[in-house]
């Protein structure tokens, strides 16, 4: 009937509308930062310090930065992630109490806003634990950790990102078959060396996964690291935990908001986008490719 | 009977999962150097049986175990039994052939590698010598390090026999070893079951009455979890002592 | 499967018990053209043989089939043998009432000696054997395939009866050792019938009870 083909053919045509507005956005977005900032990157963008108030030179130091942050990040939330997932999918039984506590944290946490995180990071970390070491070093007389500094910013980070790993993992846990796990324990393995020897071997692209999913959004986030731990001009690298950093999301939000001349730095800040978009990028993408690794493989 | 003789014993043996009462009271004795197959319709708790005597079943969840099962006469559901040391006297070979994705000689080596054997040469001798017995090692011997998983079917199921007989079993439990693979690569590991229950004893279960009758010396019926009739294979299939032992295996039902 | 499969032992069954009463029928009219001189009787019986030949072959081809195809174990197993040994001696009474029915011919200028001998009671004797045989079949009797087992005497002293009463007949005169040596002959084929007779019963009680018992070696084990 033409009632329902016209139908039909408005279905079609507001779908293929919306996808391709969608599209449109993104190339907007991207052609955008694209057109404006490419003239200002360069070899020496990227490895150069500020210069002349933030209106010249490169943002290497912010580089660094988020490097160091999003390195000691993993270190500390991807181990803490794996063994947790491994708990909850290997050991905690189905209908435990605790378990099912556990994944409800765990969801909870996965909701909470970022600056919530931030708000808690200066808090707990920076007042509370740094102050208390302090205390406890030199009797409160030097400041040293009782301030924003790149630990409590990483660590703050970890705990944002954690139930990104752990998510990760223990889905990737379960793709292996219960049939290896069955093999190993009746050859007369224990259950952890099955664990470390058939499971996490064989779910390693999850872990892995869920480890660039947690760095992909490190280096994005702002909120958390606002108050425990970024600065927008330091005059050298930190060279020690205690040391505040410089970092790419902050130092756009710097630039763009309160920096003295936003006018001259209109190029940098496009071109500090630019890099920190290719970032996470190619983070996010790679994570994507595991993936599909983990599908196809455990598809047989 | 003398006691003496006797492999593993099973008395009363009740196993129920969240009040569901898969076996319900079953009491065997099974002979050294034998093959004793367990047959039955589907759900009849065959399977489940073979898995208590490796105590495979600790891995459900809710399970609870009642009665004897002696394995050399210790009770392997007792206070003291190492569950470890159990599995790698009783061994088991499961339906859907599972080799790791790992090298068929890295599969072979798996076991003893766990128990803390690491000199190249005692594993060199290990692989070979269980591939051998699992009449495998001529079709592997070119290349060890190819994938466990590049195998055919009828080869990946003798590789978890290699693998199996590696940790140096004394009973091996199948649990329908042959139901996923076709005639010939059956026919082989029937063949297998011939040669191995010198050395070892075998409890098969399959739902091929054929198969049952084929390899094995005795066999078992079992219904609904319970223990219908057990007898010589030869008895068995010419002329069983119970009514529903003899519809079974005529196919006049189930 | 399980009821094709009993439609194909059922239908076995039946062609055993109709070669049963084809051959039962033989025997019959075999010991009645003797009795009778019925030359036109005798070659009826000749010619009906070629159909106890054609049930002899499909029940073997039959067995051979389900063997192949249908892998049975306990009792349908110990009905196929049975089958195949019951075929084979209902064939051989087929052709022990095809060598009753040759001697009529050469029997007839002798037709009022025939009926001086016992024949008629040996055979009848043998020929309810007969029957009671392929009737504990029919019906899964062991008890009466026993009653079969048990007359196998009985035709073994109408056999020397007749021997005894031959070799006096052949004494008194010449001119009978022409048909006493025919009768001699007949005996034997009668008495074979009772072995066959028996040798069913036997199969019988072995697919029945899964005892064999063979040569009468223990009576005592029925």
């Amino acid at each position: 009937m033409i009632g329902r083909k016209f139908l039909d053919f408005t279905v079609t045509t507001v779908s293929a509308s919306s996808a391709l507005f969608i599209i449109l956005i993104v190339l907007v977005l991207i052609g955008d930062i694209l057109l404006n900032g490419w003239s200002t990157l360069s070899w020496e963008f990227i490895t150069e310090s500020p210069m002349q108030g933030m209106t010249e030179g490169g943002i290497f130091p912010a580089i660094f930065g988020t490097f160091l942050l999003v390195v000691i990040m993993s270190f500390v939330g991807v181990p803490i992630g794996t063994v947790t997932a491994i708990y909850l999918s290997e050991y905690a039984g189905q209908k435990s109490i605790f378990a099912r506590a556990i994944r409800f944290a765990v969801n909870t946490l996965a909701g909470v806003p970022a600056i919530v995180f931030g708000l808690f990071g200066l808090g707990f970390f920076v007042q509370f634990v740094g102050g208390g070491v302090d205390q406890v070093v030199s009797g409160g007389a030097e400041l040293r950790w009782g301030q924003p500094n790149i630990l409590w910013s990483s660590l703050t980070m970890a705990l944002l990102t954690l139930p990104v790993v752990i998510i990760s993992v223990e889905e990737s846990i379960k793709t292996v078959p219960r049939e290896l796990r069955e093999a190993s324990l009746a050859l007369g393995a224990t259950k952890w060396t099955t664990i470390r020897k058939i499971v996490l071997p064989n779910s390693i692209t999850g872990i892995l996964t869920g480890a660039i999913l947690a760095v992909s959004r490190g280096a994005g986030e702002v909120a958390p690291i606002l108050f425990t731990g970024a600065a927008y001009f330091l005059p050298k690298l930190p060279d020690s935990l205690s040391d505040q950093f410089m970092e790419l999301g902050y130092h756009i939000f710097i630039m763009s908001t309160q920096s003295t001349d936003v006018e001259a730095t209109i190029g940098i800040q496009y071109a500090t986008t630019l890099v920190l978009l290719a970032l996470t990028f190619s983070l996010n993408f790679s994570a994507i490719f595991l993936r599909y690794k983990v599908r196809t493989r455990s598809a047989h | 009977m003398d006691n003496a003789n006797y492999k593993i014993r099973t008395r009363d043996l009740r196993f129920s999962v969240r009040e569901k009462e898969a076996l319900k009271g079953i009491t065997i004795d099974v002979k050294p150097n034998q093959v004793t197959a367990l047959i039955g319709p589907s759900g009849c708790g065959k399977s489940t049986f073979l898995r208590s005597l490796n105590r495979m079943n600790d891995l459900v969840e809710g399970a609870v175990v009642r009665g004897t099962v002696l394995v050399d006469h210790i009770d392997i559901y007792g206070p003291e039994v190492d569950v470890v040391a159990l599995r790698k006297k009783v061994g088991m070979i499961f339906q859907k052939s599972n080799p790791f994705p790992k090298s068929v000689y890295d599969n072979v080596a798996y076991g003893p590698r766990v128990n803390g054997i690491r000199e190249r040469k005692v594993l060199d001798e290990i692989v070979e010598t269980s591939l051998k017995q699992a009449a495998l090692w001529d079709e592997v011997r070119d290349d060890l390090s190819r994938s466990g998983l590049a195998l055919s079917g009828g080869q990946q199921q003798r590789l978890c026999i290699a693998r199996a007989l590696a940790v140096g079993p004394e009973v091996l439990l199948m649990d329908e070893p042959a139901s996923a693979l076709d005639p010939s690569a059956t026919a082989k590991i029937e063949e297998l079951m011939y040669v191995l229950k010198e050395n070892y004893t075998i409890v098969i279960v399959t739902h091929n009455m054929q198969q049952a009758a084929r390899v094995s010396d005795v066999t078992a019926f079992f219904y609904i979890g319970e223990l219908i009739e057990m007898d010589e294979t030869r008895k068995m299939f010419t002329n069983p002592s119970v009514k529903q032992t003899e519809d079974y295996i005529t196919g006049r039902f189930g | 499967m399980a009821r094709h499969f009993e439609l194909e032992l059922d239908q076995l069954r039946t062609q055993l018990i109709r070669m049963g009463s084809l051959v039962e029928e033989q025997i019959d009219l075999a010991v009645s053209a003797i009795t009778s001189s019925d030359v036109k009787l005798a070659r009826m019986i000749l010619e009906r043989d070629k159909r106890v030949d054609e049930f002899d072959n499909a029940i073997d081809q039959q067995c051979m089939r389900i063997f192949a195809l249908a892998q049975p174990v306990a009792i349908d197993l110990r009905l196929l043998m049975a089958a195949l040994k019951i075929n084979n001696e209902l064939e051989r009474i087929g052709d022990i009432a095809v060598n009753l029915a040759e001697r009529v011919e050469a029997l007839l200028p002798h037709a009022e000696f025939v009926k001086g001998t016992s024949l008629q009671a040996m055979a009848t004797a043998a020929r309810n054997m007969v029957k009671d045989a392929i009737d504990s079949f029919v019906n899964n009797d062991p008890a009466l395939a026993r009653k079969v087992l048990e007359s196998d005497d009985l035709i073994d002293n109408f056999d020397r009866e007749m021997f005894i009463q031959m070799k006096q007949s052949m004494k008194e005169s010449a001119v009978h050792i022409e048909p006493a040596a025919h009768m001699l002959i007949i005996s034997r084929h009668v008495e074979r019938l009772a072995d066959h007779a028996t040798n069913i019963a036997e199969d019988v009680i072995f697919l029945v009870n899964a005892k064999i018992i063979k040569h009468h070696a223990d009576k005592s084990a029925l």
